[in-house]
C-alpha cells in the first residue's frame, strides 16, 4: 500500500516537473520582455523572471487552467517587481533602458522604431505596461485589467491616453511625455 | 458611433471590430484609424527585445537547485548554520586584516612556492596546516589560457551552477555544510557563500566555493596536495583568476570578469581567502 503511495506521488512530482518546464520553455521569452520594458534593465529583468519562476513552481498546483498560465504567470511577476522597490530604494540613475537595444544587431533601425522605442522607454509605466500586453501580446481590455486588478474602464483610458502620448511624442511635443515617472 | 467615439476606441483598442460600421462611412477616420494600427505595428517593433541565450535552461537549473531534497529536519540546519557562523565569526578579523593588494605589481612573479606558503602558514593555527607536498603532476602552466575543457580546474568551474541570480543569497545545501565544517573552515561571512561543495577533481576530493561580494562572484576551489610551485595567471576566454599555493595544496579564485581592473580584484580576493580558508581534515 505504501509502495503504491510512494509510485503516486513521484508520478506526481514528475508530472509536476514537466508541467512546470512547459510554461518555462513557453512563457520565459514573453516574461524577459515584459520585465525589460517594467524595468529597463537586462540583470534586473533576468532576476524577475526568474523569481516570478521560482514562486510559480512552489505554487503551481494553485494553477487549475493551464489557458490562464501566461496571466498567472504576468501578475507574479508584476507582484514580484513591486517587491523589488519595497526591498530597496531603487535608484533610477541605474536605468538605462537603450543598452538592450544598442546591443542588438537584427533589430528595426527605421527611424520612426527608433523614435517610437525612445518614446516607449519615457512613456509612465502605468501607460506603458497595459500598452506593452496589447501590443506584444494582443490582450484584449478585460485581461488586462484582470491583471492589474483594476476596472476595465482605467485600462482603457490609460491605453488611449498611451496612444496619444506616443502620437504627440512623434509629432514632436515631448512635454506629453513625463520622463520623471521613468521606472 | 460618431467621429468622437470611433476616435477614442481606436486609441484604446485599434482593433476593435465595432470601429469597421463608421470606418466604411468616414474618409478621415479610416485614415486616423490606420496610422494608429503604423504606429501599433511599429511599436510591436520598437518593443523587441532580444532575450538572452540558455534563459529556460538557466531557470529550470535555478528550479532544479531549489527544490533539491533536503535530507534534514529544519532545526538540525539551523543548528548546523549557527555553528558554522560562529566558526567563521572567530576569524572574522583576521579575514578584514588581509594586506592591501599592490594592483600594479607583477602577480605571476611576486610569488614562490615557499615565500607563499610560508606567508600563508604563518597567519593560521599549527595544527590546522596540512603539511604542503609538491605537485605530483602540472595543473597548468604559467599564464595559462588553456581552453576549459583541457584543464581540470577551468572545466569544472565550466560546469558549476555559477549563475545565481537574484537578490537573495542560496544558501548552503544542509549536506555540503555539513561535510564542509568537518573539513575546513572559512573565516568570510556566510551570508557571502552562495554555493558550497565538496566535488572530485582530478582525482581529488577539492572544496568548491561561489563566493559573492557586492555584485561579484567568485569562485573558489581548494584542491589538497596539489601545490602548482608558485602563482599563476588563469586568463581564458571566459575565467580569469590565480592559482597560488596554499598550505593545504592549491587554491583557485576565478571570476568571470573581463574589465581591465578585474584581475586586481580577483587578486585582492585570492589574498583574502589565503588566510581565510583552513582545512582541518582530509576532503
Amino acid at each position: 500500500m505504501k509502495e503504491s503511495t510512494d509510485i503516486e506521488g513521484l508520478k506526481g512530482i514528475g508530472q509536476k516537473q514537466i508541467r512546470y518546464e512547459n510554461l518555462v520553455n513557453a512563457y520565459s521569452s514573453w516574461l524577459y520582455r515584459y520585465a525589460y520594458w517594467l524595468c529597463g534593465e537586462k540583470a534586473t529583468s533576468e532576476d524577475l523572471v526568474q523569481e516570478t519562476f521560482l514562486r510559480a513552481w512552489r505554487f503551481l498546483d494553485s494553477l487549475k487552467d493551464e489557458n490562464s498560465a501566461k496571466s498567472w504567470l504576468t501578475t507574479i511577476l508584476r507582484r514580484e517587481n513591486a517587491r523589488r522597490f519595497e526591498r530597496k530604494q531603487f535608484d533610477y540613475s541605474d536605468v538605462e533602458m537603450d543598452t538592450i537595444s544598442s546591443e542588438r544587431q537584427d533589430f528595426d533601425t527605421r527611424p520612426e522604431v527608433l523614435a517610437l522605442r525612445n518614446a516607449m522607454r519615457k512613456l509612465p509605466v502605468k501607460y506603458r505596461e497595459p500598452l506593452v500586453l496589447q501590443v506584444l501580446e494582443g490582450y484584449n481590455l478585460e485581461e488586462i485589467a484582470a491583471i492589474f486588478d483594476i476596472p476595465r474602464n482605467t485600462v482603457a483610458t490609460r491605453l488611449h491616453r498611451a496612444r496619444q502620448k506616443l502620437r504627440k511624442f512623434l509629432e514632436g511635443d515631448e512635454e506629453h511625455l513625463s520622463i520623471d515617472e521613468l521606472p | 458611433m460618431n467621429c468622437l467615439e470611433f476616435r477614442y476606441l481606436v486609441l484604446t483598442d485599434p482593433y476593435d471590430s465595432a470601429l469597421d460600421e463608421h470606418a466604411e462611412t468616414c474618409q478621415a477616420c479610416t485614415r486616423f484609424r490606420s496610422e494608429i494600427h503604423d504606429m501599433d505595428s511599429d511599436a510591436e517593433k520598437a518593443l523587441a527585445i532580444e532575450v538572452p541565450d540558455g534563459l529556460a535552461a538557466r531557470i529550470l537549473l535555478n528550479q532544479s537547485l531549489s527544490a533539491a531534497p533536503r535530507p534534514q529536519t529544519k532545526w538540525v540546519s539551523y543548528g548546523l548554520a549557527a555553528s558554522f557562523a560562529a566558526a567563521l565569526v572567530i576569524g572574522l578579523t583576521l579575514f578584514n586584516s588581509s594586506p592591501e593588494v599592490d594592483g600594479t605589481s607583477d602577480i605571476a612573479s611576486q610569488s614562490d612556492s615557499s615565500s607563499q606558503g610560508t606567508q600563508s602558514a604563518s597567519n593560521l593555527p599549527p595544527n590546522m596546516v596540512k603539511t604542503q607536498v609538491d605537485m605530483e603532476k602540472p595543473m597548468m602552466d604559467k599564464h595559462a589560457h588553456a581552453a576549459p575543457g583541457t584543464n581540470p580546474i577551468l572545466a569544472h568551474a565550466s560546469h558549476q551552477p555559477h549563475d545565481f541570480h537574484g537578490s537573495e543569497h542560496y544558501p548552503i545545501g544542509d549536506e555540503a555544510l555539513e561535510k564542509l565544517m568537518n573539513k575546513f573552515e572559512l573565516t568570510a561571512s556566510i551570508d557571502d557563500v552562495v554555493y558550497a561543495a565538496i566535488c572530485p577533481l582530478d582525482g581529488e576530493n577539492a572544496a568548491h566555493l561561489v563566493i559573492r561580494d557586492g555584485s561579484e562572484q567568485y569562485t573558489v576551489m581548494l584542491i589538497p596536495d596539489r601545490s602548482p610551485g608558485a602563482m599563476y595567471t588563469v586568463d581564458d576566454t571566459l575565467w580569469r583568476g590565480y592559482v597560488s599555493p596554499h598550505p593545504a595544496g592549491a587554491l583557485a579564485v576565478l571570476a568571470e570578469l573581463d574589465d581591465d581592473a578585474a584581475l586586481a580584484r580577483i587578486r585582492e580576493v585570492a589574498d583574502k581567502m589565503q588566510s581565510a580558508i583552513y582545512l582541518t581534515a582530509d576532503l
